[in-house]
């Protein structure tokens, strides 16, 4: 349905120039409510240089639309974004030249490696055990990870309390 | 998530086998959205190696960020924010560099010599079509981006506002300021761009 002509629509509201234009541009970007749009329909009834603003717009936008395109983004692009996806999807970040069984076998061997010396370290500094210790293999486990403490660890039977 | 569905899949559904890493789902979002992504920065930034860098960078966040994309949000309305932020940083960088003194040869490099803006010249569309975009140059980044995504992409207001982040009634007066400066700049050829 064409506007209805401003002259004869007594029931619109007015409209200055400022919200004319604002209203103008925002019609290009969707409709207008029928009140906001009785009023500038009223508006530019009767004023000239929102008219002429009105049509310099629209064939502005149409001038923009009408650019050509511009050449899809390089293939390279999509190239560079797969290969950073593996660590984008929560897998772990590893040396590439070491195999995933190798590097299970270095953190084992690692592990050995530091509960043995806490083990040798023990045993030669200690005093003399009571008769009463545990040296089973629960408290050398404990001890290689770390178990024995002043809060916490593994108490012994008839300890210092 | 196999071949035959996803070109049918919703982006949200895609993201979420991103978040999984499934490949192919990048290819499908990728192929779906990156013309869009590299044509507003394409406008909006003037050159191809910058659209490039905003292209990869707004993928790259999407790889990054696809973990904790919420379902319930609308992908594009994320995208469009990304790519105006994106833009906006890459305008401000672009900036700080001429104000430290440097140059920005690509900005330099794609406009017009200032003899090839004589009003016979202009009269080849090819030169129009240079004159518009060398207006487009000279707004503000966010007149620049709003214009882009109103006139050259067709997004209404509320998509707008939601892509600047502001109001729609922010977004009416950032169009109206960016309409009237273009209509400055263009105005001695506006017997050209009105040319049905």
């Amino acid at each position: 349905m064409s506007p209805i002509p401003a002259f004869r629509d007594a029931a619109a509201p007015s409209m200055t120039c400022d919200d004319a234009v604002v209203a103008i541009s925002a019609a290009l970007s969707g409709p207008l409510t029928s009140t906001r749009r009785a009023a500038l329909d009223a508006h530019l009834g009767t004023c000239a240089a929102c008219v002429a603003f009105a049509e310099d717009a629209a064939a502005m936008r149409a001038a923009l639309q009408a650019l050509p395109p511009p050449p899809p983004p390089p293939d390279a692009v999509l190239d560079a974004l797969e290969a950073r996806l593996p660590r984008a999807a929560g897998a772990p970040v590893v040396h590439p030249s070491l195999p995933v069984a190798g590097r299970w076998g270095l953190a084992i061997a690692g592990g050995l490696g530091v509960a043995a010396g806490l083990l040798l370290g023990l045993l030669v500094l200690r005093p003399p055990a009571s008769p009463m210790e545990d040296t089973g293999d629960a408290a050398l486990l404990a001890l290689a990870f770390g178990g024995i403490g002043a809060e916490g660890g593994p108490r012994r039977p008839g300890g210092d309390e | 998530m196999t071949g035959p569905d996803l070109p049918t899949t919703s982006d949200e559904l895609l993201v979420a086998a991103l978040a999984r890493g499934d490949k192919q789902a990048l290819a499908v979002l990728y192929h779906r959205h990156s013309t869009f992504v590299h044509r507003v920065a394409w406008r909006t930034l003037g050159d191809g190696e910058a659209a490039r860098d905003v292209t990869q960078s707004v993928f790259e966040g999407l790889i990054d960020g696809a973990r904790h994309f919420r379902p319930q949000a609308r992908f594009t309305t994320w995208l469009h924010r990304v790519v105006v932020n994106r833009c906006l940083h890459h305008l401000e960088r672009a900036e700080h560099r001429l104000r430290e003194g440097g140059h920005d040869d690509a900005a330099l490099e794609r406009r017009p010599a200032p003899e090839a803006a004589s009003p016979e010249r202009l009269l080849a569309g090819k030169e129009l079509g240079a004159a518009i975009e060398r207006a487009l140059a000279d707004l503000p980044p966010r007149q620049r981006l709003a214009i882009v995504l109103a006139d050259v992409e067709g997004l209404d207001q509320r998509g707008l506002a939601a892509a600047l982040e502001t109001s729609e009634g922010a977004v009416e007066s950032l169009l109206v300021r960016a309409r009237q400066r273009l209509r400055a700049t263009l105005g001695a050829l506006r017997a050209e761009w009105r040319r049905p």
